[in-house]
């Protein structure tokens, strides 16, 4: 097989030590991944108590789950995950479609906005059929009938919109990033992710028109979310002073 | 008791659930095949969370039968592609990208300045290169000659026979080099 001459190894061999990543970047990207994990676990033991009725209508769910913050570039974060509207036994018809999120009604559409996490059925899945199967069983015997996408897929869809707003942020797009947050408002109302949400929006519109209103609304996610990890990068955006009430 | 007398021991030595042991040993190539593989400098924190998430989430089922980077890699190579349908970009995006990459590999993590300002460098160079490749041929130039799989695990990989490795290793490998060549032309050329 012919080969490389030396000056094309050279390359490779200087290359190939320049590019790993920092111990921040180690750091950051385990604690996502790790914080990832422990939010998909508890928010699918959260909605398997939802769905067994144990929750009330309307019923916050309160035990805080750690999960990673995709804004900022990667800056990992704990925030609240919000307990996305618990569907046991709506009263009213009105309070039933009220607890069915958008999201939880287009699962179809969200398909193509939820592409994490990506589970390689070729690699971890040998038996597609047994997997189906398992899964009509399950549904037919957790009653009532469990939401038309997973937890974990409304989850990811709403990490996607949101880092379709953090990455319009990033590149100096903030109506772009707007845009996306109203399509998040649109597709999840107030989410598992809303926090994030908030402080994004927050952000964008400090760039797109600096002034009053704007900065009232980021006072507003300071107020609201005094212990968010997001709070610096919103005073930085919208120069708020540190000692400003809260 | 030691590691090897656990049960939950795959034969390869990884603690079935040792997520933390996988994630400091492989980190740093999954990261750099990440990157040779073509995702912008932005887009490589997503990708290599998302191949540990879901290493994570599988490492009960890892088995042994292959080694734990050909396992990993075949996620990351699963990912990658997922990525590339679902984040198609605009050339200008991946240039400024590509300028802000460099800038964070100027930051000092190797031993001094001038070190540090080599190795961009070559991975700047690198990186140009292997944009004359295209994807098949890429994939396995880079699990060959960057991360030194061997043709049978490229094939294990890649879900290829080793004659088809081989195969577009050697197609690779001259394009490769004739892509260096041109480029050194070029800078030569335009020396004063």
């Amino acid at each position: 097989m012919n080969d490389l001459d030396p000056r094309a190894r050279a390359l490779i061999d200087a290359a190939r030590e320049g590019d790993d990543p920092s111990p921040t970047d180690r750091e950051r990207i385990k604690h996502t991944v790790l914080l990832r994990v422990a939010a998909l676990g508890a928010a699918a033991s959260a909605t398997g108590a939802a769905t067994a009725g144990t929750l009330s209508v309307g019923a916050k769910l309160s035990a805080a789950v750690l999960v990673a913050s995709l804004v900022g570039g990667g800056t990992v974060g704990v925030i609240k995950l919000r307990q996305a509207r618990p569907t046991a036994a709506p009263a009213t018809h009105q309070q039933a479609t009220r607890t069915r999120t958008p999201a939880l009604a287009k699962t179809e559409g969200l398909a193509a906005l939820a592409p994490a996490p990506v589970v390689p059925e070729m690699i971890a899945s040998p038996r597609p059929e047994s997997r189906a199967r398992a899964a009509e069983k399950s549904r037919k015997t957790v009653e009532p009938a469990p939401p038309a996408t997973s937890t974990e897929d409304q989850i990811n869809a709403e990490v996607a919109v949101l880092k379709r707003a953090r990455e319009a942020l990033r590149l100096g797009h903030p109506a772009q990033a707007l845009r996306a947050l109203a399509e998040y408002d649109r597709l999840f109302g107030r989410g598992a992710l809303a926090e994030e949400r908030q402080a994004m929006a927050a952000i964008a519109f400090c760039q797109v028109k600096p002034g009053p209103a704007a900065q009232e609304q980021a006072e507003a996610f300071v107020r609201s979310a005094p212990a968010s990890p997001l709070l610096e990068r919103v005073r930085a955006a919208c120069i708020i002073p540190k000692d400003s009430p809260q | 008791m030691v590691a090897s007398q656990r049960p939950d021991l795959a034969p390869s030595g990884y603690a079935r659930l040792d997520f933390e042991k996988v994630y400091e040993e492989n980190l740093k190539f999954v990261w750099r095949a990440a990157r040779r593989l073509g995702v912008n400098p932005a887009d490589t924190d997503d990708v290599v969370q998302e191949a540990f998430f879901v290493a994570h989430r599988r490492l009960a089922e890892f088995e042994g039968r292959a080694s734990i980077k050909t396992w990993l890699f075949r996620i990351l190579m699963f990912v990658i592609r997922h990525h590339r349908r679902s984040h198609q970009r605009r050339p200008d995006q991946r240039a400024a990208e590509s300028n802000t990459d460099l800038e964070q590999l100027a930051d000092g993590r190797a031993r001094g300045p001038a070190e540090a300002a080599e190795r961009a460098d070559a991975v700047r160079i690198l990186d140009r290169l292997l944009e004359h490749l295209d994807s098949e041929k890429r994939e396995v130039f880079v699990l060959a000659e960057i991360e030194q799989l061997s043709s049978v695990e490229i094939a294990e990989v890649l879900d290829l026979n080793v004659n088809t490795v081989y195969s577009r290793l050697r197609v690779a490998r001259q394009e490769f080099q004739r892509a260096l060549t041109r480029f050194q032309e070029r800078e030569m050329g335009g020396r004063p």
